[in-house]
């Protein structure tokens, strides 16, 4: 008798009564959902006006996802979003390392982080388009400023971390302090690194789109305030299912890409 | 003696590295604008301007009123939270059918960038501080629904063992040994959604409100009023950063008896 479900095409019935609610249940509560979602506005108990039933969020959304001014302010936003995510990045993981290396960076940085943490960033956007108008320079400003602060503080814990045996053997066997840093500190800081990334992509489209609905212009936010602003609910319904999907499906991506690509790192991202 | 002088100098050392990040940052914006590297003083007021500001907004009653909205909605928004996450987390971590029913949905929920969601709750809510406060519940929620989750899941059966043979209900052992057990882990949760919960209900503000220090900023920068807009935004920030430390300290005392070392 098999006991890996995945080589026996027959499974023992005890197996299959406790396999049974791993499949049924998640399936049963996400019906349930949509089913309320479906039924409400039905039967009244919520006006159609205020939560559309879901069947039609979903035509709609296949409505949105084909007009030519979606895709366009989507595209926009991405940018955006890469540009200011790629720079926060390459800011960031440096600076963090380096903090967690030498210890009077740390004690003059951290201060500053503590400080700026409570501060609402995506709320700067007012300023930065009043020091630099509302164009590309304060567009993705305002991601990095988003983002900065957890992937500063991840590569700090990670580099902190490092075990000093490793720098000294390679030390010992000649190796420079760049080498050091890029041979054995990063690998070694890496977990830490790439679970920080997995905060900032959140924290960031979480800027990309606040920001753009408080400076409207172009992009996906802007698309959204339109919506709202014309009073056409099934829109807003159907954009904001798109992009929580969206957000939804780059968390899995990367978390999956990770697990893929660096099948050596323990624990989760 | 050096001894005794070091250890005469730590209060201050102390009380240095406090102040040092506000030194820097007034420093800082007060270069900036005297130096008109962003613009004029239009754009860029100097500290001082703004903080005559402030005193003139503390003095017509405005600034307090408009806090104290924000504050208001911040705290419910985040009583809300912990109280749902607190009680949905602990279901997630003891009880399996919940864990496998809610799983789908709490971790499509998660990730989601919640603001994606905000022009939807304020069709639902209206303009008033209810859709901000939901947006503040959103954001607040998952930290400590998830926090509360993982350390409700990983209790060593021994202590829940003990409890019950030294005749504690299963009732009682939920307050007396599961949610205490899981603390250092529900109140880093509880931490991160402190933050969001003042982020979501001031952003909820400036996006579609009529009150609040998010309006206050809204307001300001439509009308050109930009002292008002950094009273707004040192305020909220000044708040959130007390908020934090103040939750730090009683998160200290909280897990004193705990091995897991708090943050600073």
């Amino acid at each position: 008798m098999s006991t890996n479900p995945a080589d026996g095409a027959v499974l023992p019935a005890g197996r299959l009564r406790r396999l049974a609610p791993v499949v049924l249940l998640p399936a049963l509560s996400i019906a349930a959902l949509l089913g309320l979602w479906e039924l409400a506005p039905r039967a009244g108990w919520v006006r159609e006006t205020s939560i559309p039933p879901f069947s039609d969020v979903i035509g709609e959304v296949f409505d949105v996802l084909g007009r030519p001014g979606f895709t366009t302010n989507l595209a926009s936003s991405a940018e955006r979003w890469a540009l200011g995510l790629l720079i926060a990045i390459a800011v960031g993981v440096p600076l963090g390392i380096l903090m967690g290396r030498w210890r009077p960076l740390y004690r003059l940085v951290d201060p500053l982080l503590v400080v700026s943490y409570p501060v609402p960033k995506t709320a700067l956007i007012l300023l930065f388009v009043l020091w630099w108008e509302a164009g590309t320079v304060s567009r993705v400003g305002i991601v990095v400023s988003g983002c900065l602060i957890p992937i500063v503080i991840s590569s700090y814990h990670g580099a902190n971390a490092v075990e000093e045996r490793l720098v000294w053997s390679a030390r010992g066997l000649g190796t420079g302090p760049l080498g050091r840093g890029l041979r054995v500190i990063v690998p070694a800081a890496l977990p830490q690194i790439l679970s920080g990334l997995r905060l900032a992509i959140a924290i960031s489209i979480f800027t990309v789109l606040g920001s753009e609905l408080l400076i409207r212009g172009d992009g996906i936010g802007a698309f959204m305030f339109t919506a709202l602003d014309n009073g056409q609910t099934l829109t807003v319904f159907a954009m904001s299912t798109i992009v929580a999907t969206i957000g939804f499906l780059l968390d899995l991506i990367y978390v999956q890409a990770v697990r893929r690509g660096l099948p050596w790192l323990e624990g989760d991202v | 003696m050096s001894l005794r002088c070091a250890a005469a100098l730590r209060p201050l050392a102390w009380l240095w590295w406090r102040v040092y990040p506000f030194v820097v940052i007034v420093a800082l914006w007060w270069v900036l604008a005297d130096r008109g590297v962003l613009g004029n003083r239009f754009v860029m007021p100097p500290p001082g301007d703004v903080l005559d500001r402030a005193r003139e907004l503390v003095d017509d009653g405005m600034l307090v009123d408009q806090t104290w909205v924000t504050i208001r909605s911040v705290f419910i928004a985040y009583g809300l939270a912990v109280v749902v996450g607190i009680s949905v987390g602990t279901l997630i971590g003891r009880v399996r059918a919940v864990r496998l029913a809610l799983r789908p949905i709490v971790s499509f929920l998660f990730p989601t960038p919640k603001v994606a969601l905000y022009p939807a709750m304020v069709i639902i809510f209206g303009l008033g501080t209810s859709s901000k406060i939901a947006f503040g519940f959103s954001e607040a929620l998952f930290p400590i629904l998830l926090g509360t989750a993982a350390g409700t899941s990983q209790i060593e059966p021994r202590l829940l063992w003990s409890a019950s043979s030294l005749g504690t209900t299963s009732g009682q052992s939920l307050f007396r040994v599961v949610i205490p057990a899981a603390l250092p882990s529900i109140l880093t949760g509880a931490r991160i959604a402190l933050v969001g919960a003042i982020i979501g209900v001031f952003l909820g503000e400036m996006i579609a409100g009529s009150k609040g220090l998010g309006h206050m900023m809204a307001v300001a920068y439509r009308t050109l009023e930009t002292p008002d807009m950094y009273v707004a935004i040192v305020t909220v920030s000044l708040v959130g950063y007390i908020l934090d430390r103040t939750f730090l300290t009683a998160r200290r005392a909280l897990l004193s008896w705990s091995a897991e070392e708090a943050p600073r």
